[in-house]
């Protein structure tokens, strides 16, 4: 019965256009198989991904953005189907963190530059020990 | 200056790993523990048409809305437990007799106490052949009503992504508790238990 959600993708496939096809996979690319968690909707065989990647080709062609598909996927499977971590709440510490700490380091690092290039002469300044 | 400066990063990058390692130990899970559902203390989802399963026939009946209230004047039961399976699921084999021995159980309640003051059993085989779907309902006595779902939405209405899984709808149409993997007879007692006593 594997043939099955194959053929109804095959079926949804029929009507679209390759722009919306192509639209389609873009966005299966960044859903996660319910069953196999650690590959992507487009990526997966498995009747599951295959019924995700007929649904999300209904929705494109019912004209929706891709923001509404996601927030349906969202609303059916949690924040865990979507391989991005939301943008809000406790998740933003992923998304910010990161570019915090690069900025730090860069500071750090012109700083200490700066410092040295200013007192070139004195080579005990720049032994941290001092 | 630059050792102050060395040890306020020294004492930063501590701290940012001991945050991490809290952060890690707290929300770290098994790739293969069950993940939660999104649907737990949300409506059931619309109904979907889906064609009835017969034990006794070869091919599936008319189309019936899964899941419409299947209570006393069309309301909901106690509590609905729906339960998603295959043929071609081996923990569903395990827990089917446990599911037939309580929807018998459940429906003689129904003819002494009234559709309203008892739970339902309802199941969905999906990805099956309404031969093989058909002939494991007759292998099991299972009467309870029961769908087949081939690409009819109710999977991904439900975010389904294994067999077998199990439903708590309570007694206003929402979804309360999923449990994942076969369930046994202690436990759909415990969970109808909590359910019907949420209202």
């Amino acid at each position: 019965m594997r043939v099955l959600p194959l053929l109804f993708a095959l079926v949804a496939a029929a009507g679209a256009t390759d722009a919306e096809q192509a639209r389609a996979l873009r966005l299966a690319e960044r859903f996660r198989c319910p069953t196999c968690r650690f590959v992507s909707v487009a990526d997966s065989n498995v009747p599951i991904s295959n019924e995700i990647r007929a649904l999300i080709l209904d929705l494109v062609m019912e004209g929706q953005s891709n923001e509404e598909i996601e927030a349906y996927l969202v609303s059916r499977y949690g924040d865990w189907v979507v391989f991005s971590p939301p943008t809000r709440g406790v998740h933003m510490a992923v998304w910010v963190l990161p570019p915090l700490a690069m900025l730090g380091a860069l500071a750090f690092f012109v700083l200490r530059v700066r410092r040295l290039a200013t007192a070139p002469g004195d080579e005990e300044d720049g032994s941290d020990g001092g | 200056m630059s050792a102050r400066g060395l040890r306020l990063g020294g004492a930063l990058a501590a701290s940012a790993l001991v945050v991490f390692a809290l952060w890690v130990g707290i929300t770290k899970r098994s790739p293969s523990d069950p993940l939660p559902s999104a649907l737990e203390s949300e409506r059931v989802p619309a109904a979907v048409m889906l064609p009835v399963l017969d034990p006794q026939q070869e091919e599936t009946g008319d189309p019936a809305p899964f899941l419409a209230p299947m209570g006393e004047n069309g309301g909901w039961p106690l509590v609905t437990v729906v339960n998603f399976w295959g043929s071609w699921c081996l923990a569903c084999e395990v827990e089917m007799p446990e599911l037939v021995l309580l929807s018998a159980e459940w429906e003689e309640c129904a003819v002494r106490r009234g559709k309203a003051a008892c739970p339902v059993m309802v199941g969905v085989a999906f990805y099956d052949t309404p031969a093989n779907a058909s002939a494991f309902l007759r292998r099991h006595g299972a009467t309870y009503r029961n769908f087949l779902d081939n690409g009819g939405k109710a999977i991904v209405e439900w975010g389904i992504y294994g067999a077998p899984e199990t439903f708590f709808v309570d007694s206003r149409g929402y979804v309360r508790h999923r449990h994942v993997g076969a369930i046994s007879e202690e436990e759909l007692r415990e969970w109808v238990a909590k359910v019907a006593a949420m209202g």
